[in-house]
């Protein structure tokens, strides 16, 4: 077959037909419509647009909710309502609780050393897998179970408007893990301080930290705890986990008795697994 | 059968002069399409060694751009992967612990730690900077962060010599100097590379994790102490 016959059964652009069928998709007019409810679009959870929604915040909205974490009485009542509950970040937590992971395994070893005064030293790096256990479930379990607390035992039937600031509500899960996630923020400059081998001043730390940030957690709950009958219990529970986690990791890595103890223990299990590894093999 | 009688056969009624006209003006844009895409070199036909040459030319390049870092394309246009393996390879084997002998036993990361610690570290930082909606592509991110790795790897080879001349503390005080020069100059570097990726509000947000993925490893540099 010829050149000439090819050309012939080649396709061809119909451009007038490309742009009328153009038309016919844009003629109904489905954009006012759109605009007049501003309900967010549905992206699936396996887009990256899902979670960008979580991260949906700017370096001033950051700093105002640490500092809100950790002065007492400077968020208002309905802070959790009006603020994390509106746009709950999951940035803030998560480098929050990864920054506190590593001061503690760095200044954790910092005051090992410190403790031995030797050259001859050497860093344990894996505080902090020990450190990112406990801070990961500090953050994921107390938010769950205040949160599961809270809806088993709040009964929000009563027909008050929802729309006051002062109606009953329920703070969403992510909106704790946020308020949780921000109140470990005082943590981070505490445990740089550990390291001052001053038995006195560790202990005012920790009492400090827990005070500041634990009064701001049970300050910014109140309002939805007061609705559940077990609110006394909770709000034990609250302070108490709160400064358990500064004490435990306090008397744990930093504090002179507990710390050499630790590291006799530590060596006589590794002498007692060398024994059984050399009678089994 | 001629080239008229097929012409004819298939479109009985058609003038056959309007037709060559339309032809032409429809297949040149098609074959114009196919040029720009196309190398102008071809590698089917080199040999081997100059294959090599060429990308280790190209790795050597981004090095070089990491530590004088002025200017910016070079590094986010061709990413590759070659150059954070290995230095990520590098750190690994001089950080892991000695694992043999319990009594020596430094306490220092396993070979896998430091990898996923790199790895791993990179990604999330990248996922970060995705996610605060930063206008850069994934692998460009990873990239950069891995080549930034270098000034904390001339760092750690500066540790190892200090720490084969002694322990004591000035060599701590020299080690400690040493990498921190590496810290700062990795960071202004990957500031260098990505800075303009994020609008001026999250600039911070995006920066801040950088910062702590260089800090992790620089402390892990500085620790470092099995020679």
């Amino acid at each position: 077959m010829s050149s000439a016959t090819g050309d012939l059964l080649a396709f061809k652009d119909y451009d007038d037909f490309a742009d009328s069928a153009q038309i016919s998709v844009n003629s109904p007019k489905k954009v006012p419509q759109n605009e007049s409810e501003p309900s967010t679009p549905k992206v699936s959870m396996f887009q990256i647009e899902f979670y960008q929604q979580f991260f949906n915040i700017d370096t001033a909205e950051v700093v105002e909710r640490i500092v809100n974490s950790m002065y007492p009485k400077r968020a208002t009542a309905s802070y959790l309502k009006t603020n994390l509950g509106v746009n709950p970040d999951l940035y803030g937590p998560f480098w929050i609780a990864t920054t506190l992971i590593f001061t503690i395994a760095i200044s954790g070893n910092l005051a090992d050393f410190l403790q031995k005064d030797d050259f001859k030293w050497h860093y344990n790096f894996h505080l902090v897998s020990y450190a990112s256990t406990c801070i990961i479930l500090y953050v994921c379990l107390m938010p769950f179970v205040i949160w599961s607390v809270l809806k088993y035992s709040v009964d929000l039937s009563d027909d008050s408007n929802p729309d006051l600031e002062s109606a009953p509500y329920i703070p969403s899960l992510l909106s704790i893990v946020c308020l949780y996630g921000y109140s470990l923020a005082v943590y981070i400059p505490v445990s740089v301080l550990w390291t001052i081998q001053i038995s006195f001043l560790q202990w005012v730390l920790v009492l400090g930290g827990a005070f500041l940030s634990g009064s701001v957690l049970i300050n910014v709950l109140m309002p939805s705890i007061k609705l559940s009958k077990y609110s006394l219990f909770l709000i034990i529970g609250i302070a108490s986990a709160h400064f358990i986690l500064a004490a435990g990791f306090m008397l744990w890595l930093f504090h002179v008795p507990s710390s050499s103890s630790h590291h006799i223990d530590s060596v006589v299990t590794h002498e007692i697994i060398i024994s059984a590894q050399n009678q089994t093999g | 059968m001629t080239d008229e009688q097929t012409k004819l056969d298939i479109f009985e009624d058609v003038d056959s002069s309007a037709l060559a006209g339309s032809m032409t003006v429809s297949s040149k844009p098609s074959s114009t399409k196919a040029q720009p895409g196309a190398s102008d070199f071809n590698s089917l036909d080199e040999p081997i060694k100059e294959t090599f040459l060429r990308d280790v030319r190209a790795v050597g390049s981004k090095f070089k751009h990491v530590l004088y870092p002025k200017e910016k394309n070079t590094l986010l246009k061709s990413w590759d992967l070659w150059g954070p393996l290995v230095l990520c390879t590098f750190m690994a084997t001089i950080l892991q612990g000695n694992t043999e002998n319990s009594r020596n036993n430094d306490g220092g990361p396993e070979f896998a730690e430091v990898f996923v610690i790199v790895w791993i570290g990179a990604m999330i930082v990248t996922l970060n900077t995705k996610l605060l909606g930063g206008q850069i592509s994934f692998f460009q991110s990873v990239c950069v962060l891995g080549y930034c790795l270098m000034p904390l790897v001339l760092a750690l080879i500066a540790c190892t010599v200090i720490l084969r001349l002694g322990n004591s503390y000035v060599f701590f005080i020299m080690r400690l100097a040493a990498t921190t020069i590496g810290f700062i100059w990795a960071t202004y570097a990957t500031m260098n590379f990505m800075g303009d990726s994020q609008p001026k509000n999250r600039k911070a947000l995006a920066v801040y994790p950088m910062f702590l993925f260089y800090f992790i490893i620089s402390w892990l540099v500085v620790s470092h102490s099995n020679v």
